[in-house]
C-alpha cells in the first residue's frame, strides 16, 4: 500500500477566481492531494486528521483569523496567502502569514505557478533552508527590519497571590523608565483583577487590551493601530488598559495576544506589562483543546504570551514570610514560561528594622538570590505614607513625589532593568 | 495614482517571486490604496490622551470654598443685622421687692438692658443719683426702675386719730379734708385726692402738737389741692386697702 499522498488545502472565499485556482494548482501539482474546505472548522479538522502540508488561503476566507493561522502553523503547514489588493495584504501580514502572493484577475495562473514553485523549493531544501531561504518578500523584509532595529524590552511584572504591591511598582516603574527618556507601554494583563486604570484615575472607557486583541485577531493590529487604542498619561508614558470585567478574558487568544506584544514592542522603547498572580498556561484544559482545537483562551493567555515575550521578569513578592513562601512555589512554572527573561526579584514593603540593620536586609537578599537564582534582588522600603498619600490625591506615588523612599527605591530597579535599554539605544 | 502604489509594486516585484519565473507584476485593477507606510509611522504614533480624574485637595475644591464663604458671609450678615437690631440700652431693675420710700442702694439695682423703642420709661443706668434716694412706688422683684414722673413730695400735718394707726411708707391713701373747726364753719368733709402715696412717715416732727407728718408723692398738678387743704383745713388720711383700684 502505498503512503498518502500529501495534502494541500485551498480555503478561499467569496473571490470570483477560485475555480480558476483549483484548476490551476491541480494540474501543477499532479502527485499532490489538493481539497478544498468551505469554512474554518474544516480547515482545522482536516488540517488535525490529514497529512496537511499546504494551505493557500484567502484573506476573504470566513472567519480566518490569527488564532485559526496560529494553530495551522503548530501543525507546521506552509501557508500562503493570496492578496487581491494592498488592504488584503496587510490584512494577511497582520494574521501572521509570511509568504504572500498578490492575484490579479487575469493572473491566477502566474500567481499559483509563484506557490507550486516556492513550496517545492521548501519541501526538497527542508525547513533548515526553508528558514533561509529569503524572505517572501522585500516588503515584510523591510518590515522585520524596521522592528529588529527599533525592538522594545518587553518587563512583565508579576507576583504571587496577595496583593504584594505589583501594580503601584508596575506604574512607578513605567513612569521612571518614562522620565528616563524611554517611550513606555504600560499594559494591564491582569485578567483576574485590572488595576491599572483604576490606580491611575483613569476614567472608564473600553479596554484597550481587548481592542487591540480584537484587531490582532483580524489582522489589522499596527503600531498606528495600538497607538490609538493606547493612552498617553504623561509625556512618554502610554497605558493599554486592562479587561474591566473577568467574563471578558475568554476574549484573549494566545496568538493574537502574541501578535499584541510583538506590536508594542516595535511601537515602544519599553513594554511594562501587569501580570495577574495565578497564571496558568491551559496545558491541563483538555476540554478546551476538544471542543475548539486549543485556540480558545484558558483565560490567562494574555499573561502566558507576555512571559513568552518577555524580556525582563519582574517577580514582585511582600516582605512577608507567606509571601516570599508563595513567591518561591510559583516562579518556577511562572520562569518556565518566560525562558528568555532576566530575572529581577522586588522584595517590596521591607520594614524599618530590616533596612536598619544591614545584616538582616543582606540576608535576605542572599536567601531570595539562592533560592530564585535571580539576576538582581531589590529591596524596596515600606513607604505607607506616601503610597496612601498619592492614592489619596489620586495620582501614582512618582507624581505625587519624585523624592519619595518607595519611587527612589524602585528606581533602583528601574536603572537595572535600564541597561539593555542603554545597550540598544 | 502610479505613485500611490509605487512602493508596494516595487517590492513584489522584488521579491523573491521575481526570482522565479514571471518577472514583474503591473497593478492593472487595483483600485485600493495602499495605507501609508513608513511615512506616518513617525508622525501618527501618538496615542490620545488619558482622560483622568482630577480629585483635588478638600480645601481647593469648590464646594469647601463656596461653603466657607456662604457661612463666613451668613456671620457676618447675621452680626450687621443683629447689631443693627440691637439698639438697646441699660436701665436698673431691681434685685428685691422694694416697698415704697425704701433708701435704694446699689444692691437693691441691677442693669438690663432694654430695646430702644421702651427705653425712655425707664430709668437709664447712667443714672447713679438714685443711689441713696427714696422710692416712690413700691417696685417688684426683677421690675425695671421706671423713670421719674413728675411727682412733688409734700409733707402734711396729720393728727394721729385721723390716720391709719399703723401707716406706714408705701400705703396709698386717699385724703379727706376737713374744716379746722368743723363747728363754726359748719361745712362738711371733702374728698381732695385718692390713691396718693404715703412717701415717708416721721413722727418726730412737731410732736409737741401730737400731729404726724406725713409725706405724700403727688403728681406736681395735684399739689397745689393738698397745701391748700393742709392750710384750710385738717386732713384725714384713709387707707386704700391693697388691691383696691
Amino acid at each position: 500500500m502505498s503512503s498518502p499522498r500529501p495534502v494541500m488545502l485551498l480555503a478561499l472565499g467569496q473571490s470570483g477566481w477560485e475555480a480558476e485556482v483549483i484548476a490551476n494548482v491541480v494540474s501543477a501539482l499532479p502527485d499532490v492531494d489538493v481539497r478544498r474546505t468551505v469554512g474554518v472548522s474544516d480547515l482545522l479538522a482536516v488540517a488535525t486528521a490529514a497529512d496537511v502540508r499546504a494551505v493557500v488561503l484567502d484573506a476573504n476566507f470566513p472567519r480566518l483569523d490569527a488564532s485559526v493561522v496560529a494553530k495551522l502553523a503548530d501543525f507546521d503547514v506552509a501557508m500562503f496567502g493570496l492578496a487581491a489588493d494592498a488592504s488584503e495584504l496587510q490584512r494577511l501580514e497582520g494574521l501572521g502569514i509570511e509568504t504572500i502572493v498578490p492575484v490579479v484577475s487575469g493572473e491566477v495562473p502566474e500567481a499559483v505557478e509563484q506557490i507550486c514553485s516556492h513550496w517545492r523549493h521548501t519541501r526538497t531544501q527542508g525547513p533548515v533552508a526553508q528558514a533561509a531561504a529569503p524572505p517572501a518578500n522585500s516588503h515584510l523584509a523591510n518590515r522585520r527590519a524596521l522592528q529588529r532595529a527599533h525592538h522594545g524590552q518587553l518587563m512583565a511584572v508579576w507576583g504571587p497571590p496577595g496583593a504584594p504591591g505589583r501594580t503601584t511598582i508596575a506604574i512607578t516603574l513605567a513612569q521612571l523608565l518614562a522620565q528616563d527618556g524611554a517611550d513606555v507601554l504600560l499594559a494591564d494583563a491582569d485578567t483576574n483583577s485590572a488595576g491599572i486604570g483604576p490606580s491611575l484615575c483613569l476614567e472608564a472607557e473600553g479596554s484597550g487590551l481587548i481592542a487591540a486583541c480584537h484587531h490582532a485577531e483580524r489582522g489589522s493590529l499596527d503600531d498606528r493601530t495600538l497607538a490609538r487604542l493606547a493612552r498617553q498619561v504623561d509625556d512618554r508614558f502610554r497605558v493599554l488598559t486592562g479587561i474591566s470585567h473577568v467574563s471578558r478574558r475568554s476574549e484573549l487568544r494566545a496568538a493574537a495576544m502574541s501578535r499584541v506584544w510583538q506590536v508594542a514592542a516595535g511601537l515602544t522603547d519599553a513594554v511594562v506589562v501587569d501580570i495577574g498572580g495565578c497564571v496558568d498556561d491551559g496545558s491541563l484544559a483538555l476540554e478546551a483543546d476538544v471542543a475548539d482545537f486549543g485556540i480558545n483562551s484558558s483565560g490567562h493567555s494574555a499573561a502566558v504570551t507576555a512571559l513568552g515575550a518577555a524580556d525582563e521578569l519582574v517577580a514582585v513578592s511582600s516582605c512577608e514570610p507567606t509571601s516570599v513562601a508563595r513567591l518561591l512555589s510559583h516562579l518556577p512554572a511562572i520562569s518556565s514560561l518566560a525562558p528568555a527573561a532576566r530575572l529581577h526579584v522586588v522584595i517590596n514593603r521591607v520594614r524599618a528594622p530590616i533596612v536598619r540593620n544591614q545584616g538582616a536586609a543582606d540576608e535576605l537578599r542572599r536567601f531570595v538570590a539562592t533560592h530564585t537564582r535571580a539576576h538582581e534582588v531589590v529591596l524596596v522600603r515600606e513607604d505607607r505614607e506616601t503610597v496612601d498619600a498619592a492614592a489619596a490625591r489620586g495620582l501614582t506615588p512618582y507624581e505625587h513625589s519624585r523624592k519619595a523612599t518607595f519611587v527612589r527605591e524602585v528606581a533602583t530597579l528601574s536603572r537595572g532593568l535600564q541597561s539593555p535599554l542603554v545597550a540598544t539605544a | 495614482m502610479d505613485n500611490e502604489f509605487a512602493p508596494w509594486r516595487d517590492q513584489h516585484q522584488h521579491s523573491w517571486l521575481r526570482h522565479g519565473q514571471t518577472g514583474g507584476f503591473t497593478m492593472n485593477g487595483l483600485t485600493a490604496a495602499r495605507p501609508q507606510e513608513g511615512a506616518a509611522d513617525s508622525s501618527n504614533l501618538s496615542s490620545p490622551t488619558a482622560r483622568r480624574v482630577q480629585i483635588q485637595s478638600t480645601w481647593r475644591q469648590p464646594k469647601f470654598v463656596v461653603g466657607c464663604a456662604l457661612i463666613v458671609a451668613s456671620v457676618v450678615m447675621g452680626a450687621l443685622i443683629v447689631g443693627a437690631a440691637d439698639d438697646r440700652v441699660m436701665v436698673w431693675s431691681a434685685t428685691r421687692d422694694l416697698a415704697a420710700g425704701t433708701v435704694v442702694t446699689s444692691d437693691d439695682l441691677a442693669e438690663v438692658a432694654v430695646a430702644m423703642d421702651q427705653a425712655g420709661r425707664y430709668l437709664s443706668s447712667a443714672q447713679t443719683s438714685v443711689l441713696g434716694r427714696r422710692t416712690s412706688r413700691a417696685i417688684g422683684k426683677d421690675e425695671l426702675v421706671a423713670a421719674d414722673v413728675d411727682t412733688r413730695l409734700i409733707t402734711v400735718p396729720v393728727e394721729p386719730v385721723h390716720a391709719p394707726t399703723d401707716l406706714a411708707h408705701g400705703d396709698r391713701v386717699d385724703v379727706y379734708s376737713s374744716p379746722r373747726d368743723a363747728a363754726t364753719a359748719g361745712g362738711s368733709s371733702r374728698l381732695v385726692l385718692t390713691n396718693v402715696l404715703v412717701s415717708q412717715l416721721s413722727t418726730d416732727v412737731d410732736t409737741a402738737r401730737g400731729e404726724l407728718a406725713v409725706v405724700l408723692d403727688v403728681r406736681a398738678d395735684q399739689a397745689a389741692a393738698i397745701v391748700t387743704a393742709a392750710r384750710t383745713g385738717v386732713l384725714d388720711l384713709v387707707r386704700v386697702p391693697v388691691g383696691a383700684a
